[in-house]
C-alpha cells in the first residue's frame, strides 16, 4: 500500500472523528473520500494489520495512537499548505486544496513548522483574520487610485453575499478607478464599475500583486 | 403558458420585454412582496402568452427581496419556460448568474444581448461555442436596434430545454453535498442552498450548520465564498473560451470627470439646480395653460348649470380635483421625470448617488437615498414609491420621514405664491432653509435613533450610454401612471368628503372651535386654520382657500406679514398631503405612516408657535 493513499485515510479518518466526535463507520469514510466501500474495507484491514488502527463492532474505525498521530499531523500540513497557497499565493481556494493534498505527503515537519510561524507573524495573513482579532491588513481605502489590486479576504457583517456575486471574493484582480475625499471608492472588477461606501471597502483586504 | 425573462441589471431586459409584448402591460406586486413585477400578453400562432419580467438581479442565493422573489418564483415553476437574458460585454458576470440558474434544470433559451456594443467593444463571442458550451440555444440579440428579437418567441417555445452546464464545486463543498444528501433525501440543489443557510428544511440547514465550520476552517472564508468563488471561476473560464483576445476596457474621459473628486459634486449640484428651475419653468407655463383651459371649457359651463346645492357642490369638489391633478401631474412631474429617466437611462443617476454616499451618510442613509429625496421636489407620491429601491427597513423609515418634508412642486405654489409676492423673496428663500434646515436635523436624529441593521453602499455604475427618446417616455409614462391610478384616485375621494363636509356647515362649527386655539398658538385667524386644514388634501389648495375665505386676494389688508410667513411656514411643513399619507401607508405601513404624519404635525404647528412668539417679542 501507497505512503500516500495510507496517509489520505488516516487524514480522513481523523477529520470525521474530530468533526463527528466520535469514530466514522466505514460508509461514512467511503462517503467522505468517494471511494466505494469495499474498496475502503480492503484498505483498512491491510492498515489495521499494521498497526494504525483497529475496526470495532459496527464498522467504526478506531484509530491506534501511531494512526492518530500521522493522521492528524497530515492534517494540520494540509491546513497550513492551504492557508498558505490561497492566503499568501492568491490561489483559487479549490485549487489550492488539490494541491495541498499532494503536497502534503512529501513536504517535512520542519518546512510545515516554519511555513505556520510565517503565516502566524504579526503580518501574518489568515489566521489573525478567521479569529476576529485587530489586524493591519492593508484595505481598498488606502491605496491610490488607478491601483491595480488583489483581494486577500473580504470581511464584512451582511453585505458579503453581494460582493461576492459581484466578483469581489479573495483572489479576484480589481482595479481602482476612483476614489473621493470621503474614501467611498469605485473599483472596476470584471469589466464592470462598482460604487462602494467606505464602510464596505474598508473591510475589502487587497495587496498590490508583484 | 407563461415565459419568464431573467437576468443581471441593466442587460437591457424591459427593453426587450416592451419589444415583445407592446404596450399593454400590467404592474403588479409579487404575493406577499414589495417587489414589483411587470406583466405582459403577446400572441403567438394563436397562442397566447404571458411574458413576466423579473427584477435584476445579481444572484439567485442572496437575501433581499428582489432575489428571493426571483428564487421562489423559479422553484415555484412560475413560469413554464425562461429566456435568461446576458449581457455580451459583461459576458463573464452574467455568466456567473446563468451557472445559478443552470442549477435550476429548467428549459431556457439565452439572448445574448449588446452584441452591438460588444462589437464595438472589440469583443467578439462565438455563438456556436457558448451554446455547445452551456448546452442551450444562445441567440445573439441587440435589442437597442432590435436586432433578432422576433427570433426570441419561436425559439423559447419550440427548443427550450434545461442546460447541460455545471459547476464543479471544491471538493470539501462536493463531499458537504453528498453527506447531506446522504442523510436527507434532497437534490444537489437543495444540498447546496442548505449549505448557504437557504431553504425550508432545518434538519438539513443544520447539518449544513455543523458541516460548515470545518471547511471555513480549511479554507478560511465562509462556504459562500467558496461557492461564489468555483462559480467565478468556472465562469470566467467559458468567457475566457468564447471570447476572442479582448482588448482592456478603456476607461472614458466624460465619466472620469463626472466621478472626479473636484468636479463631480460640483456637476452633480449643477445638473440637480437647473432640472430643478427647468421643471419648475416649464411646469408653471404649462400649468397655468392646463388650469385655464380646464377652467373655461369644464369648470365654467359646469357652474353655469342649473343643479341643486349639493350636487353643485360635489360635482364642483370632483372637478377641482381634478384640475388639480392634472394641473400638477402632467406640468410639474411628468416634466419631472422626463429629466431624471434622461439621467436614468444614460446611466448618471448611479455616479450622483455615488457622489453623494458621503453627504447622504449623515443622515443616515446611502447615495442610493439620493434619488428619492430629489423625486420629491417634484412630488411627494412617486418620491415615496422610490424608497422601496432602498436595501434596508431602516433607510425605508428614515427616507419615508425625509421625503415627506421635502417641499414638493404644490408647497413651492405656496411660497412663490404668497411670501415671495407680499412679504420678500429673502423671506421666500429663508422658509426653504428652514425646512432644509429640519430634514437635516431630523437625518441627523433619526440616523441615530432608528433601529436595524446599517448597510453600506454597493453599487454598481451603468454604463454611460445616449439615453433613447422612446425609452425615456415609455419610463417616465410608467411612472406618471402610479401617481394618476393611484394618488389621483385618493385625491378625488378626499375632495368629495370635504365638499360634503363644507355644505354640511363643518367648516363653520370647525372654525369656530380652532379660533381661539389658533389665534394664542400661532397668531393666525380661524379662517386661515381651516385653511391650513384644506392643505392636507393638496397642499397648494390651502393658499386657495385662505384667498377665498378671506373673501380678498389681497392679502396683506387682511393679515401681517408675520403672519403670511407663518402660515407658509405652517403649511409646508405640516401632515404631508392625502395622497402622500396614502403611498406611504403602502409603502412603510401604517405605524410610520401615522409616526410621520404627527411628526410633521407637531413639528409645524411647533416652528410656527415659535415664530410667532419671536414676532410677539
Amino acid at each position: 500500500m501507497k505512503t500516500s493513499a495510507r496517509e489520505d485515510l488516516l487524514e480522513a479518518i481523523c477529520v470525521l472523528s474530530r468533526h463527528n466526535h466520535e469514530p466514522p463507520t466505514i460508509d461514512e469514510l467511503s462517503v467522505h473520500i468517494s471511494v466505494s466501500p469495499a474498496e475502503v474495507r480492503d484498505q483498512l484491514l491491510t492498515m489495521e494489520k499494521q498497526g494504525d488502527l483497529q475496526i470495532q463492532s459496527g464498522d467504526r474505525i478506531e484509530l491506534t495512537d501511531q494512526g492518530s498521530r500521522t493522521g492528524c499531523s497530515v492534517m494540520r500540513k494540509h491546513q497550513v499548505l492551504e492557508c498558505f497557497l490561497s492566503d499568501i499565493l492568491g490561489m483559487d481556494p479549490g485549487a489550492a486544496s488539490e494541491e495541498a493534498c499532494i503536497l502534503e505527503h512529501d513536504i517535512s515537519d520542519e518546512t510545515v513548522e516554519r511555513l505556520d510561524r510565517y503565516l502566524a507573524r504579526p503580518r501574518g495573513r489568515g489566521r489573525r483574520i478567521q479569529r476576529g482579532r485587530p489586524y493591519n491588513l492593508p484595505t481598498l481605502i488606502q491605496f491610490p487610485e488607478g491601483s491595480e489590486l488583489r483581494i486577500l479576504s473580504v470581511k464584512c457583517s451582511g453585505g458579503c453575499q453581494r460582493l461576492s456575486d459581484m466578483g469581489i471574493f479573495p483572489g479576484e484582480r480589481i482595479k481602482l478607478i476612483h476614489t473621493l475625499n470621503n474614501k467611498a471608492v469605485v473599483i472596476q472588477v470584471k469589466g464592470c464599475d462598482i460604487a462602494l461606501s467606505p464602510e464596505i471597502a474598508s473591510c475589502i483586504f487587497v495587496e498590490k500583486p508583484e | 403558458m407563461r415565459l419568464g425573462l431573467i437576468g443581471n441589471p441593466n442587460v437591457g431586459k424591459s427593453l426587450i420585454f416592451h419589444q415583445l409584448t407592446g404596450l399593454g402591460v400590467e404592474v403588479s406586486n409579487y404575493p406577499g412582496t414589495t417587489v414589483d413585477l411587470m406583466r405582459g400578453n403577446l400572441c403567438f400562432k394563436n397562442e397566447r402568452l404571458e411574458l413576466v419580467d423579473l427584477p435584476g438581479i445579481y444572484s439567485l442565493e442572496g437575501d433581499s427581496p428582489e432575489e428571493v422573489m426571483v428564487r421562489t418564483f423559479i422553484q415555484e415553476r412560475e413560469a413554464e419556460v425562461l429566456i435568461a437574458v446576458l449581457d455580451a460585454t459583461r459576458l463573464e458576470r452574467n455568466l456567473y448568474l446563468f451557472l445559478q440558474l443552470a442549477e435550476y434544470e429548467k428549459p431556457l433559451v439565452v439572448v445574448l444581448n449588446m452584441m452591438d456594443e460588444a462589437a464595438k467593444q472589440g469583443r467578439e463571442i462565438d455563438v456556436e461555442k457558448l451554446s455547445s458550451i452551456l448546452g442551450v440555444e444562445v441567440i445573439p440579440a441587440a435589442a437597442i436596434q432590435g436586432m433578432n428579437i422576433a427570433g426570441i418567441i419561436p425559439a423559447a417555445l419550440s427548443r427550450a430545454r434545461p442546460p447541460k452546464v455545471h459547476v464543479h464545486y471544491d471538493h470539501h463543498v462536493e463531499a458537504a453535498i453528498r453527506s447531506i444528501q446522504s442523510v436527507q433525501p434532497m437534490t444537489r440543489l437543495q444540498a447546496l442552498q442548505a449549505l448557504q443557510g437557504i431553504g425550508t428544511d432545518h434538519e438539513a440547514i443544520e447539518l449544513a450548520e455543523a458541516l460548515a465550520p470545518e471547511i471555513e476552517e480549511m479554507h478560511r472564508m465562509s462556504v459562500s465564498q467558496i461557492i461564489a468563488g468555483n462559480r467565478h471561476h468556472r465562469a470566467h473560464a467559458i468567457a475566457d473560451e468564447v471570447s476572442c483576445e479582448r482588448e482592456e476596457v478603456k476607461h472614458n474621459t466624460l465619466d472620469s470627470l463626472l466621478t472626479s473628486r473636484r468636479f463631480g459634486p460640483l456637476i452633480l449640484v449643477i445638473t440637480l439646480l437647473s432640472i430643478l428651475c427647468a421643471v419648475f419653468l416649464i411646469g408653471s407655463l404649462l400649468e397655468e395653460f392646463l388650469v385655464g383651459v380646464f377652467e373655461t371649457i369644464v369648470i365654467a359651463p359646469f357652474l353655469a348649470l342649473p343643479l341643486d346645492p349639493l350636487p353643485k357642490q360635489l360635482g364642483l369638489s370632483f372637478l377641482l380635483a381634478l384640475q388639480a391633478g392634472l394641473g400638477i401631474a402632467f406640468p410639474f412631474i411628468f416634466t419631472f421625470y422626463l429629466f431624471i429617466s434622461l439621467l436614468e437611462d444614460s446611466g448618471y443617476l448611479t455616479r450622483a448617488a455615488f457622489l453623494a454616499d458621503r453627504s447622504m451618510h449623515h443622515l443616515g442613509m446611502h447615495g442610493q437615498g439620493l434619488i428619492p429625496l430629489i423625486l420629491g421636489f417634484g412630488c411627494n407620491v412617486p418620491a415615496i414609491m422610490g424608497i422601496r429601491l432602498l436595501r434596508t427597513r431602516r433607510e425605508r423609515i428614515i427616507a419615508s420621514f425625509l421625503v415627506s418634508m421635502v417641499p414638493c412642486s404644490a408647497r413651492t405654489v405656496i411660497v412663490a405664491g404668497i411670501v415671495a409676492v407680499f412679504v420678500g423673496i429673502p423671506a421666500a428663500i429663508s422658509i426653504y432653509f428652514i425646512t432644509f434646515g429640519l430634514i437635516i436635523l431630523t437625518g441627523l436624529v433619526l440616523s441615530r435613533i432608528t433601529p436595524g441593521e446599517q448597510y453600506g453602499m454597493i453599487l454598481e455604475l451603468a454604463p454611460l450610454r445616449a439615453p433613447l427618446i422612446r425609452n425615456v417616455l415609455l419610463k417616465s409614462w410608467y411612472r406618471i401612471s402610479e401617481f394618476l391610478f393611484i394618488a389621483m384616485p385618493l385625491l378625488i375621494v378626499a375632495s368629495l368628503i370635504l365638499g360634503f363636509l363644507q355644505y354640511a356647515g363643518f367648516f363653520n362649527v370647525f372654525q369656530e372651535m380652532i379660533t381661539p386655539l389658533s389665534e394664542a398658538v400661532l397668531g393666525l385667524p380661524g379662517y386661515a386654520a381651516t385653511a391650513l386644514l384644506f392643505g392636507i388634501l393638496r397642499k397648494e389648495m390651502a393658499l386657495e382657500t385662505l384667498v377665498i375665505l378671506a373673501g380678498t386676494a389681497d392679502l396683506p389688508s387682511v393679515l401681517s406679514c408675520g403672519q403670511i410667513y407663518i402660515f407658509a411656514v405652517v403649511s409646508v411643513l405640516f401632515i404631508p398631503c392625502i395622497s402622500t399619507i396614502g403611498v406611504l401607508a403602502r409603502v412603510v405601513g401604517a405605524r410610520i405612516t401615522l409616526l410621520v404624519s404627527l411628526y410633521t404635525l407637531v413639528l409645524g404647528i411647533l416652528i410656527g408657535a415659535l415664530i410667532n412668539m419671536l414676532i410677539i417679542w
